[in-house]
């Protein structure tokens, strides 16, 4: 977090504008119907816990700041739920108004909840990348922000949906319609907001990153990202194949299949954005392969976590647990350098500097338990 | 140099923050306002009165109908079909009309809606239940109330699984003209099932 950025304070006036807001609603509904706001907080929190865990995994060679992370999340559930609530309203409105109510009734969740919405949550992202450029490095950087964005956005909606669905059954049942409105939009919806939210961050972190585009490339990804994230929230929010298999059941398959291109276009874009990821990282340590520092061997095993995890398990099985975790220290010593020798500057310079430090002092450490690589130069022979 | 720097490298600009957010961190704040405040701003001036012609049959969702009475016209900002609401204006008098699912015997529904009109703002009612008849025979309680500032009535049917709730309120003087608009609309209220 920079505090010398300008959209630093933006982002904390309107996380504080927006925590008032939601916290409002969210102290009313504990109030009002206790038992299915503690549901519905209960079930929200399962179901975005392992979501945070696969979205903490995504980015293969640099974890992101949890300051970040939280700060994703929050302008999700927070600010831009808030600013939502007012657009979205006035959209509904102004369609009932200059269309007709049936056609409100009918097309305004796909007329009003795409534009506003995904502008919102893309914005969180541009925020993110105005206080920390250095943390956008490639495209997944855009995309693992956008998916945190938008499971804040899921959560903090889903809940208020829960609670709409109690007042709307008439408020004497609780459990049921909660339980109902998470299987339909938690469940079959598998994360929705954060699907289309990971697809427009993609876009973001492509324009900033991708520098070795032309302008028009990486304006054209952005604006192409945007509209794909924008048509799947439309279709998923229109009535087009909603009533096409019949009541009940037909209803849930009609949504499933409106969801299923959507998840299978973020796997490819997610496939994508890692091969980018990996050819950033082999270029920014092009120049440490080879030394003692960074082994080809050990470059390329850094490349998947199973190859990382298959390391560690057999430096585990064949020298035990300490040297196991001296193996997962390393691995993260030689991520941090590469990280550090993808940016300039004095710090990046210091940064690498004690990485190399670090991984020369874990070598010797490895050596003394018997774990030495073909090709690793002695510490004693090599360090400074 | 034309600007001050600060130690760290930063340029400082207005407010001693960074110059070089500015224009990114301000076209983000425009487009946030202009959605959470320009909208609704935009919303309010547009407005929502659509006449409806006498005669002509409303539809409130969940096979819910009644027929229009002369004068009246919809508030579409009010009305939502999705949520199964109309809600009809004549001057200062409003007419609204909800179908829902339900949940709880027509007394009950009664006493509910009773209730939350007791507990606005000074409301007292005047009497009810009393039994009504629509014309298609549609059974249900009507009451009316009064409050330092409006008067009302409502009502509440039910056939199946549809409840209806209806609520025609307005100033004193406005009710008593609207009031024989609002006894041919309640009396036209009809549940077809879906």
């Amino acid at each position: 977090m920079q505090p010398r950025q300008p959209a630093f304070w933006l982002l904390v006036g309107l996380m504080a504008l927006g925590t008032a807001r939601i916290g409002w609603i969210v102290l009313q509904a504990f109030a009002q119907y206790p038992t299915g706001a503690v549901l519905a907080a209960l079930l929200l929190t399962l179901y975005a816990i392992p979501f945070f865990l696969f979205v903490h995994r995504l980015d293969l060679f640099e974890r992101e700041p949890a300051t970040m992370v939280g700060a994703a999340f929050a302008w999700g559930g927070l600010v831009a739920t808030s600013l939502a609530l007012s657009g979205n309203h006035a959209v509904f409105d102004l369609t009932s108004k200059l269309g007709s109510p049936e056609l409100a009734g009918r097309w305004g969740p796909a007329l009003a909840a795409p534009p506003i919405e995904e502008t919102l949550k893309v914005l969180g992202v541009v925020v993110l990348l105005l206080i920390a450029r250095d943390q956008f490095d490639t495209p997944l950087d855009g995309m693992v922000y956008g998916a945190l964005v938008g499971l804040g956005f899921q959560v903090v909606e889903n809940f208020i949906y829960c609670m709409n669905a109690i007042e709307l059954a008439g408020g004497d049942r609780e459990i049921v319609p909660v339980l109902g409105v998470f299987l339909v939009r938690s469940l079959i919806g598998l994360w929705s907001h954060a699907t289309y939210t990971a697809i427009a961050g993609y876009g973001v972190g492509y324009f900033v990153t991708r520098t070795d585009r032309s302008l028009a490339a990486r304006t054209g990804a952005v604006v192409l990202a945007f509209a794909l994230a924008f048509a799947a929230h439309f279709v998923w929010n229109s009535p087009l194949l909603t009533d096409a298999f019949g009541e009940g059941m037909g209803i849930l398959l009609g949504l499933v299949l409106k969801g299923i291109p959507v998840l299978v276009l973020l796997v490819v874009m997610y496939r994508l954005a890692r091969d980018q990821e990996a050819t950033w990282f082999r270029e920014a340590t092009a120049g440490e392969v080879g030394t003692d520092v960074l082994l080809p061997d050990e470059l390329d095993e850094l490349m998947t976590l199973s190859r990382r995890r298959d390391v560690r398990r057999m430096v585990r099985r064949v020298r035990g647990r300490t040297a196991a975790r001296l193996v997962d220290r390393l691995q993260h010593a030689q991520l941090d350098l590469g990280l550090a020798c993808s940016r300039t500057g004095q710090v990046a310079e210091r940064d690498a500097d004690e990485a190399r430090r670090t991984i020369r002092l874990l070598r010797v450490q490895l050596a003394e338990v018997g774990v030495v690589r073909p090709g690793a130069v002695s510490v004693r022979q090599g360090a400074d | 140099m034309s600007e001050p720097v600060v130690s760290s490298g930063v340029p400082r600009g207005f407010l001693g923050l960074d110059r070089r957010g500015w224009p990114g961190t301000v076209i983000v704040a425009l487009i946030a306002a202009l959605i959470a405040l320009g909208l609704p701003l935009l919303n309010g001036l547009v407005s929502g009165d659509r006449p409806v012609p006498a005669g002509s049959t409303v539809e409130v969702g969940r096979g819910v109908t009644f027929t229009a009475a002369d004068g009246w016209t919809l508030d579409a900002e009010q009305t939502s079909t999705r949520a199964g609401r109309v809600v009809l204006a004549r001057g200062a008098v409003t007419y609204a009309v909800e179908a829902a699912a339900a949940t709880r015997s027509l007394p009950e529904e009664y006493e509910r809606m009773a209730t939350e009109i007791r507990d606005s703002s000074g409301a007292q009612l005047f009497n009810g239940p009393g039994p009504f008849t629509t014309d298609d025979g549609l059974v249900g309680f009507v009451g009316s109330y009064g409050s330092p500032t409006s008067e009302g009535r409502f009502g509440v049917f039910q056939a199946g699984t549809t409840v209806v709730r209806v609520l025609a309120q307005g100033p004193p003087d406005a009710m008593a003209a609207g009031l024989d608009g609002v006894s041919f609309m309640t009396r036209t209220l009809r549940i077809v099932p879906p």
